[in-house]
């Protein structure tokens, strides 16, 4: 049964759009704030998400949000009303993983220079989502912090630049970094994740957000380790990109075709780091070395 | 005793990427992707070479190989051919090779 929802609103993020209803207001119009420079206009949806009240009475006496949608995990469990914008933001993501079919997504960070991405993949809390942030405030073009997107008929990424979703002492790094006040969404403490509080890439990616790049690097960032690099074989990539991709399988063979294409048109490397500053630095100087060999190649 | 013998997939039914020393391998009609080493893209490409509709014993199978590749198993007193059809019997429980008996 579809149900009426109270409060909506339609949310365009790159390729995708999303339709939010809400048995209450407070997550929608954080929604509409958080994702102000977004398109919101009334389209028809590829998803749609409802934040309803677990029981007709909690509504009123202990708000609680359920996660319901297209796609709903047994485990999706409710969350108190304070944290109604993690909701929408975690049943967007659960959407995306489990319905989305055009692109072959990958649990990755990306951020490009010259029409060339860098992908970073890795456990959660690996560090490649404050790591892309870092980036885009240093100079890089924002793609995403959650999901890439990646053409399997083109071989390009699609950007699906969502707010970053910050975590713990990656808050307090990001904010020294921004220092536009309006581009933080609301500080949600106590989370399953801990503490969470989103940031807003520029306008300017917002605005490029339906221009696809090029993949030019692959990166394993893992954020507390000594400084190392290591080149990774193609084989190995492959592996673990088929665990980091959430519809590989559900593709079939134009998943197959995309990810061995991506895998052996990029070079991969394994990068450990121990500070946020370290792992920007290193992801500059793979990125000129590799960015010298394209010349050479453009050059001959 | 019947003897096993194997056949190549029509063309159509793998996808095979070399990634390094390895194979990346898109089995189509059940959707599963392998990852395999040396000697198994040798020996798809050996049965490949027989022909897709052409069975062939692991001893044929031997004689056909032995010029371009060194079948030596773990146990220098195992015969190439008891190796080579362990490897293929593998295959075809992947379903990365049609197997028949042969009375």
């Amino acid at each position: 049964m579809a149900l009426a929802m109270r409060h909506a609103c339609f949310i365009t993020v790159g390729p995708a759009r999303f339709r939010i209803g809400s048995d209450w207001r407070a997550p929608i119009d954080e929604l509409r704030a958080l994702y102000a420079d977004y398109p919101l206009d009334e389209v028809v949806p590829d998803f749609t998400v409802r934040l309803q009240a677990t029981s007709a009475l909690r509504r009123y006496v202990r708000p609680q949000v359920a996660i319901a949608g297209d796609f709903t995990l047994p485990d999706a469990l409710p969350l108190p009303l304070e944290q109604g914008l993690l909701a929408a933001e975690m049943a967007m993501n659960l959407q995306m993983a489990l319905g989305w079919r055009r692109h072959l997504l990958l649990h990755a960070s990306a951020v490009s220079r010259q029409g060339r991405a860098v992908v970073m993949t890795g456990l959660s809390g690996a560090g490649k989502s404050t790591l892309s942030a870092l980036l885009a405030e240093r100079g890089w073009r924002f793609l995403g912090d959650e999901f890439v997107l990646l053409d399997p008929d083109s071989g390009n990424i699609a950007p699906f630049p969502r707010p970053v979703s910050l975590k713990n002492q990656a808050i307090a790094a990001m904010e020294r970094e921004v220092d536009d006040e309006t581009r933080f969404g609301p500080v949600l403490r106590d989370t399953p994740k801990g503490t969470i509080r989103h940031l807003r890439p520029r306008t300017e990616w917002i605005e490029q957000m339906a221009r696809e790049t090029r993949p030019g690097l692959l990166l394993f960032p893992r954020f507390g380790f000594p400084r190392a690099v290591r080149r990774m074989d193609e084989a190995e990539s492959f592996v673990r990109l088929t665990q980091a991709s959430t519809n590989y399988v559900a593709l079939g063979e134009r998943g197959f075709d995309a990810l061995t294409g991506f895998v052996r048109s990029v070079p991969a490397c394994a990068i450990d780091y121990a500070t946020g500053d370290e792992g920007v630095e290193l992801v500059e100087r793979l990125w000129s070395e590799q960015g010298a060999k394209w010349g050479d190649r453009a050059a001959a | 005793m019947s003897e096993r013998a194997y056949a190549a997939l029509p063309g159509h039914a793998l996808k095979r990427v070399r990634m390094g020393g390895l194979e990346a391998i898109y089995h189509t009609p059940s959707g599963i992707t392998h990852l395999l080493a040396e000697p198994v893209p040798e020996l798809l490409d050996a049965l490949d070479a027989v022909g897709t509709d052409t069975f062939v014993t692991a001893e044929r199978l031997v004689a056909q190989i032995a010029s371009r590749f060194d079948l030596v198993g773990d146990d220098p007193q195992e015969r190439p051919e008891q190796v080579l059809g362990e490897r293929l019997a593998e295959l075809a429980a992947l379903g990365l090779v049609r197997l028949r008996a042969e009375a």
